[in-house]
């Protein structure tokens, strides 16, 4: 720590060198002041913008909707004001030396509520003058109306080109990717930075079959004002290496002046699965030439069609959805929320706490219960309710005007988290596993405790329970196996803003992300499933701790050059250090009741490699503004950074934007229609950095037990030197155009970006001895293009009523361009086998080899004869894995003057293909699906079932690889404002409002599977494999302010 | 002059920006610095130490290259009779019917595991070369490594097809080498192990047991190759109650078929039937009741399900055999079996004396002579006729002695039937399943597993090998397997 201490205090004062070596001589100043109100209510409004154009001068109202700039250059200067749900205004002041100007606005209302004001790694800037096209997500106002739970769902379907694959399970990871999928190798999703701080938004380290924990969904969405989306490298190329898969900049909530202004707002709801989970099917038979009530024989399709079994009779079943048996039930949720803003035009602050608890539909099933009644065990709450979310997070931000040059805001966030998860997923221990590959029926009691008369179905687990259809383990060992992160999370910083005169903006900004983790197991003595040795006693405890630390300085120098033209220019440089170490002990074979480490009899320890990722950038930005219409911005800056090969110093990052309000020309036909058009473009360049340790040749640690455990070291990494990051170039055009007064807003943005350097996981052969399978090189070339837009019309706007649609989509284009050479100077074809990174084609591309089938004789059944695979050398492409295709259609309609808002919103993905895991696995390994076992199973059904398990010489999964196209009624909310009268009369509070929600209501989709969206991983390709499906939500919350 | 100053500020700006990174190069040192400080570095193994440990490390991909995890003596018992699969990994399925994809993620673990141990043992030479001293031990660690390169080679010879390439890494960069036959890899490691036979040059006590298993493991290839009066000469010596052992300890790993049959029942011992009715060629390990395969459970399930907890906890069965069925598998579908030889932590002959003896017999077998016959049975009535060490555990008890078969063909079966039961689980099924029909002339449908699979139903395939997989393909001089003779 002491070396960024000093580092940083070095960059602080650089910063302040540079200013002061630029110091000026003073002209003449006065001041200008002001009041902003609403020209519809004459109503003042509060938390206005206020800026002089051509300097760094900016200023909020307060919430008297007054403003006052001080040390404005004598002259004739020009205020912008922007707020959020009003029209932009100008006005021309004329300052006189030593004198107060006065400047009243009355802004007009906007019909389309965009922000005009985004933020950007030079500051905030306004939305016309940037190139790139900005996704934006209000998020206080969607959370205080939309059924949300999570970033995750905060983002999803909110902007065109960003795909949100959210976690089933509460407080499950989700996937976000940005404008398709650039890297070979190495993780495909956006930065995140808060306030100007990076924050982990990874994965924790649960330890379940696949469903794992977010970082990201540390945050609250209740202290969220905005989000920003920063698409593709034309824009985040001064967020340097790392950014080249898009940033998301969230912006918290901040103290606005005026009196303390409290709001609360609580949610309850219930969680629901009413998924189809698949049901299981027994043909009960004997063997040829017995009797009848001879000893029951396994009969399947393909044994009754070559009469080697003679049916008697057919069972189903499905054991999630049986009464006293399923696991899954209905489960809650709760929100409270407490905040506070207010201040003085001096100081402002915003503080809030929320708390937050979730119970999964997971619980320990009502005849499991009675089981362990029956063995006078003591249900642990976290055997009846495994699956638990609870979170408690605190915020306080605090902006201060130190002095009229110099702004202080402090940011801090601290959370705490206990999340746990049952064994789910792709695992033996998964409830979902024993489920689904249940018999096929239920034995009634004692039925089945001769095996024999039921197929060779126990009626009792190997630890004397009765099973009641589960396969091999049941609920009540299952639920045992605690599975629990905590989580303690501090993500703060501060940022200052120094202005020496009028033209000079310095800013600073220092923070930390430090998050505290730990995760437990547990499995006390003759607990948990006979597995293994997991009942002899086992606990895991395991802390990771993970640092980032930000530190930023930039200077903005503006210079008026002439009515006309406007000059910024911007040096800045930042430095990223990302940390992060662990420990992790465990033991086994624990005594009665010991459930820690030290209590096993065979305690071991080791610590997870410490890394640190280091980059330090410098950029320098020269924008220009002409005629407040023509905005030309240029870039370049420089990383270096300590995951680089040491043959590798530096990479070079250039940027270059251009926007173009064309209708404010003067030769822009004036069209009623028409209300503006911009046009915009961005070119830019950004990285992917190699993994911390991927440059370097390394040896591992290792013991060995010769007789006695000795430490020994083996030959790890190979390690490449000459690494370099990714470099993705890419160039985006499009343009924003309001029309019909403002009541329809188009946008639409084609981009382009090639990815050069690509990282490529280089395969070794075996036979090198080397004890890595493949070393990280610069090699390949990855293209995306693609197209976004979306239009949003309001279509009504009435005082009674409003009715307003956003129809948004995008197509991603994605393509592997090349993988590089290998050693002989060959091309590389080809990476993977099924799941393939291959030239030519999508990134994980899948290819099987295909089947031809055809019910020969007529009988109904497909026999193994009856199916016939394809050229073994000819695998089929069938598809990519990435949905290169999404829609949405938003809409809202407010009625009864106004006071009840209904919105709705349903999602697209299309495009793609899922590899239905679930059902070839259940077909593969057991003769109780639906292909093999249901006389109702179409031919085609069973053709795939055939193909996976049947077939010589290879069995193919061909037949499982499915379109994943489908429709989602996403959301549903109600929301009613309570008339004032009311609240303040009765309840002598400043307003509220009441809203029901609902989410995930419904799909349509040709997938065979539970789910299109069922899915288990966060990597690029989705984990279908005995897994959740969405749950539905349905919640009311309640928002009071006073 | 102000007014020049005023419009000169971006200018200025600039150029403080450009003139800031290079005033800062110290600034960026320190910012950068130190890189990654927990990972170790090859100069780690710069010194005596770490030469040693790098010898140690070898020893350690040893095991894992052998009888670690689910390795190479669980998959060349797979795909002999030795063991059956009880998982739904489809991996292990194509493998017990004997049915391969070259993309087969298991065996290219096992290809990688046999290679990494070449890799090891050369790291090790290179090492112990330059920084030990040159002591009395130099010598001896030298050929332990040129011995365990050579088990990597045997290794590979005799459970792969012909094609495997040799190749090396030299600082990173691989060399690579070109496909060869079985029998070049058998040279590769008769050369490596006659270096470690010079090296190794007893009286200490610690060179005498590794001299032993260095004439054991060149005496398998002799019998590889043919030699089989030249490997019993050169084991002659070797006492049968010899034992080369790889341990195992709580805190650093398990014995491989004990996790992954006891444990995790994902694999079963193979049987001469199973669901689907007699495999032919198979050996009953599972329901021979022979007391050198202790067995827990039966192959067709019999005997009711076992009542009360634990009933089926690896405790219960370590005594012996139950009297009930122990369920089912891992994958819920196939009777469970395990072995009762060797439980968690138990130390496993990697070599031992009763090898010794079975080399000289086979080697009285070969004079194809009833004198020889004759003498081939004393051998093995005389390992029966004693406790013989299997495991740290486990002996086998005395057996009653077997009747002389009636003609060199029964003889025959007799001798790799009890070397089968001698040496079950340890790695040598697979390559004497090869060697009875390329040095025994037996056609593969007499020999190997053969009938209806029981997990599909289908025929079983006819891979005798471990395919060349595909995670050669980067070797420009890739072939897969040149054939697949046995």
């Amino acid at each position: 720590m002491r070396v960024e201490t000093a580092g940083h205090a070095r960059q602080l004062l650089l910063a302040a060198a540079f200013s002061v070596a630029a110091a000026a001589s003073a002209l003449a100043q006065g001041s200008i002041s002001g009041r902003i109100t609403s020209k519809d209510t004459d109503q003042p409004l509060g938390d206005a913008r206020v800026m002089v154009l051509g300097s760094s001068i900016a200023v909020h109202t307060n919430a008297e909707g007054r403003f006052r700039i001080q040390s404005v250059a004598a002259g004739s200067v020009t205020l912008r004001v922007n707020r959020l749900g009003f029209m932009e205004a100008k006005q021309v002041v004329t300052v006189t030396n030593g004198a107060e100007a006065t400047a009243n606005f009355s802004l007009t209302t906007a019909v389309q509520q965009l922000p005009d004001v985004v933020t950007t790694a030079t500051g905030l800037e306004r939305r016309v003058e940037v190139g790139n096209s900005i996704g934006v997500v209000e998020a206080a106002e969607r959370v205080k109306e939309m059924p949300i739970h999570s970033i995750g769902e905060l983002l999803t379907a909110r902007a065109p080109g960003v795909m949100v694959l959210n976690g089933n399970m509460s407080g499950g990871a989700q996937t976000i990717r940005i404008r398709g999928l650039n890297s070979l190798s190495r993780s495909n999703a956006p930065i995140f930075v808060v306030d100007g701080i990076r924050i982990d938004g990874g994965t924790g380290g649960m330890g379940t079959g696949g469903t794992n924990s977010s970082r990201l969904n540390d945050l609250s969405p209740e202290e969220i004002e905005n989000i920003e989306l920063v698409k593709g490298p034309s824009a985040t190329t001064l967020y340097g290496t790392d950014a080249a898969n898009g940033v998301v900049l969230i912006t918290t909530k901040k103290g606005k002046s005026g009196r303390a202004k409290w709001s609360w707002s609580s949610e309850a709801g219930t969680i629901q699965d009413n998924n189809e989970y698949p049901q299981t099917y027994a043909l009960w038979g004997r063997k040829p030439g017995r009797a009848a009530g001879d000893t029951a024989f396994r009969c399947t399709l393909v044994t009754v069609a070559s009469a080697a079994c003679q049916l008697d009779s057919a069972t189903t079943a499905n054991q999630l959805r049986a009464d006293g048996v399923s696991p899954i039930g209905t489960g809650n949720r709760n929100l409270h929320t407490l905040q506070i803003q207010g201040g003085s035009d001096l100081v402002r602050y915003f503080a809030s706490g929320t708390i937050e608890s979730e119970t999964g539909p997971i619980s320990m099933p009502s005849l499991d219960r009675l089981y362990l009644a029956s063995q006078k065990t003591e249900i642990r709450p976290e055997w009846a309710n495994p699956e638990r979310l609870d979170r408690a997070s605190f915020r306080t931000n605090v902006n201060a005007i130190v002095s009229p040059t110099f702004d202080l805001s402090v940011q801090s966030m601290f959370l705490r988290s206990e999340q746990r998860l049952p064994q789910v997923d792709n695992n033996v221990n998964s409830f979902y596993y024993n489920a689904l590959t249940n018999p096929g029926f239920r034995p009634a009691d004692g039925a089945c405790l001769n095996a024999a008369f039921c197929m060779g179905y126990g009626a009792v687990s190997n630890l004397g329970q009765p099973l009641n259809g589960w396969a091999q383990f049941t609920p009540a060992h299952i639920f045992q196996r605690t599975v629990q992160e905590g989580v303690k999370r501090f993500v703060g910083g501060t940022t200052a803003s120094w202005r020496p005169f009028t033209w000079l903006q310095n800013d600073a900004t220092v923070g930390v992300d430090f998050a505290s983790q730990r995760n437990f197991t547990l499995c006390r003595l003759n607990e948990c499933p006979n597995f293994g040795t997991q009942r002899q006693g086992a606990v895991n405890d395991n802390h990771n701790n993970g640092r980032i630390f930000t530190a930023t300085v930039r200077s903005t120098g503006t210079y008026r050059y002439s009515d006309w033209g406007i000059f910024r220019t911007t040096v800045g440089g930042d430095y990223l250090n990302n940390m992060a170490d662990g420990s992790n002990s465990g033991s086994t074979v624990l005594p009665p009741g010991a459930q820690t480490v030290g209590a096993g009899a065979t305690p071991n320890s080791s610590n997870t490699l410490p890394t640190a990722t280091k980059t330090l950038g410098y950029y320098l930005q020269e924008q220009f503004a002409f005629r407040d219409r023509v905005f030309v911005t240029g870039a370049i800056r420089t990383d270096q950074n300590t995951a680089f090969g040491t043959k590798f110093q530096g990479v070079w990052y250039p940027k270059l934007q251009a926007s173009w309000v064309i209708s404010d020309e003067s030769f822009f036909p004036r069209l009623d229609l028409v209300n503006s058009l911009r046009l915009r473009s961005a070119y830019g360049s950004s990285g992917v950095q190699p993994g911390a340790t991927s440059s370097l040749r390394t040896l591992g640690a290792t013991t060995v037990s010769l007789f006695t455990d000795q430490a020994a070291l083996q030959a790890s990494a190979i390690g490449n030197p000459n690494l370099k990051p990714e470099l993705t170039t890419e160039f985006e055009a499009g343009f924003d155009l309001d029309a019909w007064s403002n009541r329809i807003r188009f946008e639409g943005t084609f981009y382009n970006k090639l990815t050069s350097d690509a990282l490529v996981n280089q395969s070794i052969a075996a036979s090198s001895g080397a004890a890595v399978t493949s070393v990280l090189r610069n090699l390949g070339e990855v293209r995306n293009t693609g197209i976004e837009g979306s239009v949003t019309v309001q279509v009504l706007d009435m005082p009674e009523i409003g009715w307003d649609v956003t129809l948004a989509g995008s197509q991603n284009n994605n393509k592997v361009v090349s993988l590089g050479l290998d050693d002989a100077g060959k091309p590389i074809p080809t990476i993977g086998t099924t799941t393939r990174v291959m030239a030519g084609y999508p990134l994980n591309s899948f290819f099987v080899i295909g089947y031809q089938y055809a019910d020969a004789n007529g009988d109904g059944i497909i026999a193994p004869t009856e199916v016939t695979l394809d050229p073994l050398t000819d695998t089929t492409y069938v598809g990519q894995a990435f949905a290169p295709r999404q829609a949405t259609i938003a809409t809202g309609v407010d009625i009864l003057k106004r006071k009840v808002r209904i919105n709705a919103s349903f999602d697209h993905r299309g495009g793609h293909k899922l590899f239905n895991n679930t059902l070839g696995f259940l077909c593969a390994q057991t003769t109780t699906c639906f292909a093999r076992s249901s006389l109702d199973a179409p031919l085609w059904e069973q053709a795939r079932a055939v193909a996976a398990v049947a077939i010589t010489p290879v069995r193919t999964n061909f037949g499982y690889y499915e379109k994943g196209d489908f429709w989602r009624f996403r959301e549903l909310s109600v929301t009613a404002d309570v008339p004032q009268k009311y609240t303040q009369k009765y309840l002598r509070v400043e307003s509220m409002n009441v809203s029901l929600g609902a989410r995930n209501l419904k799909v349509w989709s040709d997938f065979t599977g539970d789910d299109p969206e069922a899915n288990y991983g966060t990597g690029d390709v989705p984990s279908i494999l005995l897994t959740t499906a969405p749950r539905q939500y349905y919640t009311a919350r309640i928002n009071i302010q006073f | 002059m102000s007014r020049l100053f005023y419009h000169a500020r971006p200018v200025l700006v600039a150029l403080v920006a450009l003139l800031a990174p290079m005033a800062c190069s110290d600034l960026k040192e320190d910012l950068l610095e130190p890189q990654q400080p927990g990972v170790i570095t090859p100069e780690a193994a710069a010194s005596p130490t770490g030469a040693d440990a790098l010898r140690k490390g070898a020893l350690g991909r040893l095991r894992s290259a052998t009888e670690g995890g689910d390795g190479l003596w669980l998959y060349s018992g797979l795909l002999a009779d030795e063991w059956k699969t009880g998982d739904t990994f489809v991996q292990r399925v194509e493998t017990d019917q004997r049915q391969f994809q070259t993309n087969n993620a298991q065996i290219i673990a096992l290809e990688r595991n046999a290679h990494r141990l070449r890799g090891a043992a050369r790291d090790a030479i290179e090492a112990l070369r330059v920084y030990w001293p040159a002591d009395s031990l130099a010598k001896t660690y030298e050929a332990q490594m040129w011995w365990v390169m050579g088990t990597a080679e045997l290794t590979l010879a005799e459970n792969w097809c012909n094609g495997m390439p040799y190749s090396f890494l030299v600082d990173g960069v691989p060399t690579y080498g070109a496909p060869k036959t079985s029998l070049d890899g058998l040279r590769f490691a008769g050369t490596h192990l006659d270096s470690a036979l010079t090296l190794a040059t007893p009286p200490d006590t610690a060179t005498v047991t590794l001299l032993r298993a260095i004439q054991l493991t060149r005496a398998r290839i002799m019998v590889d190759t043919g030699n089989f009066a030249g490997a019993a000469a050169l084991v002659a010596g070797i006492p049968t109650n010899y034992k080369y052992l790889q341990t195992h300890s709580l805190t650093t790993s398990d014995v491989g078929s004990w996790s992954f049959t006891n444990s995790q029942k994902r694999w079963v011992v193979g049987d001469s039937f199973d669901t689907s009715g007699l495999i032919q060629n198979a050996l009953p390990f599972a329901s021979a009741n022979d007391p050198r395969v202790p067995v827990g459970g039966n192959s067709a399930g019999t005997g009711g399900a076992c009542a009360g907890a634990n009933a089926i906890s690896t405790t219960t069965f370590m005594g012996g055999a139950p009297t009930c069925s122990a369920g089912r598998a891992f994958d819920n579908a196939t009777w469970f079996v395990q072995q009762n030889i060797w439980s968690r932590s138990d130390a496993v002959p990697l070599l031992s004396g009763v090898d010794a003896r079975l080399i000289e017999a086979e080697a009285q077998i070969q004079l194809n002579t009833p004198a020889g016959d004759a003498a081939a049975l004393a051998i093995l009535n005389t390992l029966r006729g004693t406790a013989q060490y299997l495991g740290s555990a486990y002996n086998s008890p005395v057996m009653a002695a077997l009747p002389a078969p009636a003609n060199h063909t029964l003889m025959t079966n007799l001798f790799f039937r009890e070397k089968a039961f001698w040496q079950f689980g340890r790695g040598y099924r697979l390559g004497d399943l090869r060697r009875l029909m390329r040095q025994y002339g037996r056609a593969q449908g007499a020999v190997f597993p053969t009938g209806t699979f029981f997990k599909n139903s289908q025929p079983y395939g006819t891979d005798i090998t471990f395919p060349v997989t595909t995670d050669e393909g980067p070797n420009p001089q890739y072939v897969g397997c040149i054939d697949k003779n046995p």
